[in-house]
């Protein structure tokens, strides 16, 4: 899961043009806009069919690759 | 000056009982009192107001957090309670004068007197609090506090005029955590008020210069007005950012960090850049409560793009509800929706993307972004003939 993630943010916010730390922020540092946390959640949701309610979204669950996976083992176990 | 001076006296006077005289427990009940005399000073009748959205607000948010059924209706009435209060105060004179001047009166309307509905000073940035609080005790992210420690998160006076609306953890932990402060903390008030009050010094400065230029461009030289309305843009950063270093400062001298409202805007690379870092707290309050809530990942792209572009419109006419401002929404609304598109274009066409990601347009893309914005902030000191003239005088 984290992998593909990744790879997903690597390759549509970071054109694949660098890697991404585990701990890097993700909208501070300009990589991921709101639009970008959409498409992102869109992405889990068609990957690994984990649906977010988005009135239930906090930004700061998704600040970071390690937050985004936090969020959703969170997700997970309710 | 005689106020001012009032205000500085009863400040000092105010910090030195808060951490030399009263033990810990107390500051929150004195610190909510002074904000509600603070608002007092402006009208009594706003304290009432304030209290019963206050009250109300925080038993809704006490039965939501209990989880009993039906904590949906009551989290919907109470969303509605404030955003129709809200609008009810700000807009209903504009309707009301709409209908008239359009000559569809009803004949009832001419027999009564309409009263001429101030909105109280801050209501906004409570309303703003206050829906904060409620949607997070529903989503589970926000403990429930006592009373007073929500009251004065909401009405903390030195936030209370014009922001930032800061986010209620954040508060009530370091109420909860307050610390008797060093000498650095301080420092860091007094700087950040100095900095405000130096900023609203050289923003009043640039006004009395530059608002003459702009209202009669047609006597000034080309450059001039251009030159103007770059100045105009920085003069309304000054005032703004300036009142903010103040609140801040003082927020400090009370043991308070609250979060920052702007950070270098006109530094940014590209317009999304800009509005993330300018007017920073009401900005992400409009995009986690309004812009998120209503367009959801699965809307089309078509839907997401119409949903910023409804997002800037709203945001804009939240600051007033007049013509310029709707326009000044649409402008940034289609400047947003724009330079997504690009991002798509780029994500598509690779050699777009490795031209435009050429070290050399870091600095033509601030420029080009301060422009844009430049030229978009005369719709808040111009009225639509003036803006007219001065973009003719331009082109």
């Amino acid at each position: 899961m984290k992998e593909k993630i990744k790879n997903f943010i690597v390759e549509n916010f970071l054109f694949g043009e660098r890697g991404l730390e585990d701990d890097e922020p993700l909208f501070e540092s300009g990589i991921i806009d709101s639009l970008g946390l959409i498409k992102l959640l869109a992405f889990i949701d068609e990957t690994f069919n984990i649906s977010m309610n988005m009135s239930e979204i906090n930004i700061e669950d998704f600040n970071t690759l390690n937050d985004i996976l936090e969020t959703i083992k969170n997700k997970m176990d309710q | 000056m005689e106020n001012l001076l009032w205000y500085l006296i009863s400040l000092c006077l105010s910090i030195f009982i808060y951490w030399f005289i009263l033990p810990r427990k107390w500051r929150s009940l004195f610190l909510f009192l002074i904000s509600l005399l603070f608002i007092s000073l402006f009208n009594l009748k706003y304290v009432f107001y304030f209290l019963l959205h206050i009250i109300l607000v925080y038993l809704a948010s006490l039965y939501i957090d209990k989880g009993e059924k039906k904590r949906r209706l009551i989290l919907s009435l109470a969303l509605l309670w404030l955003i129709g209060s809200l609008c009810f105060f700000k807009y209903s004179d504009l309707f009301f004068s709409t209908i008239i001047e359009s000559g569809f009166e009803f004949s009832w309307m001419s027999k009564i007197t309409f009263p001429t509905l101030l909105l109280p000073l801050g209501m906004s940035y409570i309303i703003f609090r206050l829906i904060h609080f409620v949607v997070e005790v529903y989503k589970k992210k926000s403990p429930t506090c006592s009373f007073i420690d929500f009251a004065l998160y909401v009405l903390f006076f030195p936030t209370f005029l014009a922001g930032p609306v800061e986010r209620f953890q954040r508060f009530h932990t370091q109420t909860l955590e307050m610390k008797t402060p060093d000498l650095s903390t301080i420092n860091q008030g007094l700087f950040r008020i100095l900095l405000g009050v130096a900023k609203k010094f050289v923003g009043d400065y640039l006004a009395k210069a530059i608002i003459p230029v702009l209202n009669t461009p047609e006597s000034h030289p080309r450059f001039l007005v251009l030159l103007c309305i770059y100045g105009a843009a920085i003069q309304i950063y000054l005032d703004f950012s300036g009142y903010t270093d103040m609140a801040l400062g003082v927020a400090r001298l009370f043991g308070y960090k609250i979060m920052e409202n702007f950070n270098r805007p006109f530094f940014q690379k590209n317009i999304a850049m800009f509005w993330r870092n300018w007017h920073i707290s009401v900005y992400s309050w409009i995009r986690d409560y309004f812009f998120f809530p209503l367009f959801g990942y699965r809307a089309s792209n078509l839907k997401i793009y119409f949903g910023i572009f409804l997002t800037m419109i709203v945001f804009m006419v939240w600051h007033k509800g007049n013509l310029n401002f709707l326009l000044l929404g649409i402008y940034h609304g289609l400047g947003l929706v724009v330079w997504q598109l690009f991002q798509e274009v780029k994500r598509k066409y690779p050699p777009i993307r490795k031209w435009s990601s050429r070290s050399y347009f870091n600095p033509v893309g601030i420029f080009f972004t301060f422009s844009f914005v430049s030229f978009g902030f005369l719709f808040f000191h111009l009225d639509l003939h003036q803006l007219y003239a001065v973009l003719d005088r331009i082109f």
